[in-house]
């Protein structure tokens, strides 16, 4: 390979990287944000993943749907993250990740988010799977097949832990009568 | 159909099945709760996480920018030529021929001599150098091929412009 060669590989990559950046970083935060719930850790997941694209910019050309492959790698870094965390916990018996679940009311939290707080903190609750699922559904709009495409888990998995975050989010929910409160202010 | 598949189709509704879904919902007090409940969850859509911070996004973009060159860099570093390969075959064959005949000897003999203790040392000294030679090839090759893309040399002197302006 000519040096020539290798710029224009790096060029293309560069150029390629800093479209995909401009168009969806603001995506991939918000994905980060309630996968972790918590800002600090939000950032530092929102730079795994675009340091994990960056390691695989030279591939980016041959991706169709740069969004869908961006919250996958998300998905993937929010896993590897949970798996790190579980380690840490086994071996220096450090906090319990319910714990730190529960801190996201400690950190700054946008009006709209505050003002639903009861529902932030039941997602917050989900098992990460749910979660990942529920937010790709319900905020981000995927369907239940492309994001079992996205997770690379099947359809029939997919539903039923759809379903079941949606049950859950409503038993959380009804114990915390948020759905009466909600229905008592449409009134 | 079943009170999980029609939940599923509130979920995510499609024209095929609608009017069993329909009909079920009207006689089933659970998925017409479910409808309702999900229905309320619908505002979900509308939360809004804070804004992305603009030192993060470009702490980030210049750590990935910096990943990206390092990533190419790997990717064309060039290939280890054939003579090298041929030299290092040759030299385990070689060793690996005379270390037979040596330890031959000295299992005849039922004792190490020197010759097989020097053989011994030769192997071992021959395996640690295969092990290590491409990645030594490799890195010299690497050294001597990479020059900085025209666009990071751009980026360097704007930013040591911008260091001489403001003092």
């Amino acid at each position: 390979m000519t040096p020539s060669h290798e710029h224009s590989t790096i060029d293309a990559a560069k150029r390629g990287f800093d479209r995909i950046y401009s168009d969806y970083a603001e995506d991939v935060y918000r994905f980060s944000f309630y996968l972790m719930q918590h800002r600090e850790e939000a950032d530092d997941l929102y730079q795994e993943v675009w340091l994990r694209v960056a390691k695989h910019s030279v591939k980016l050309a041959g991706i169709r749907d740069h969004k869908r492959w961006l919250f996958t790698i998300t998905a993937n870094c929010h896993r590897d993250w949970l798996r790190k965390k579980k380690l840490q916990r086994l071996l220096f018996n450090t906090k319990g990740l319910d714990d730190e679940v529960l801190e996201i009311h400690g950190c700054q939290q946008p009006e709209d988010v505050a003002g639903n707080l009861d529902l932030v903190e039941a997602i917050a609750k989900l098992p990460p799977r749910q979660k990942q699922i529920f937010i790709l559904k319900e905020i981000e709009g995927y369907k239940l097949r492309e994001i079992a495409e996205m997770l690379n888990i099947n359809i029939g998995t997919v539903k039923s832990m759809a379903h079941m975050a949606v049950s859950r989010l409503r038993r959380e929910l009804t114990a915390a009568e948020l759905w009466l409160r909600k229905v008592e202010v449409k009134l | 159909m079943k009170c999980q598949d029609v939940q599923l189709w509130i979920m995510e509704p499609d024209n095929d099945k609608r009017n069993e879904a329909e009909a079920h919902v009207a006689v089933c007090v659970e998925c017409e709760r479910f409808a309702q409940d999900y229905g309320q969850l619908s505002f979900v859509s509308n939360l809004q996480a804070p804004p992305l911070s603009l030192i993060v996004k470009n702490t980030v973009y210049t750590a990935a920018y910096k990943c990206i060159e390092k990533s190419s860099y790997r990717m064309t570093m060039a290939a280890i030529p054939a003579k090298i390969w041929a030299v290092l075959i040759s030299v385990i064959l070689l060793s690996s021929i005379w270390i037979f005949f040596t330890a031959a000897n000295c299992i005849e003999k039922g004792q190490v001599t020197t010759a097989g203790m020097f053989a011994i040392c030769w192997f071992l000294q021959n395996c640690i150098m295969l092990i290590f030679m491409p990645a030594v090839v490799r890195q010299f090759r690497r050294l001597r091929h990479f020059q900085p893309s025209v666009n990071w040399q751009k980026q360097q002197l704007v930013a040591m412009d911008l260091a001489t302006h403001n003092g």
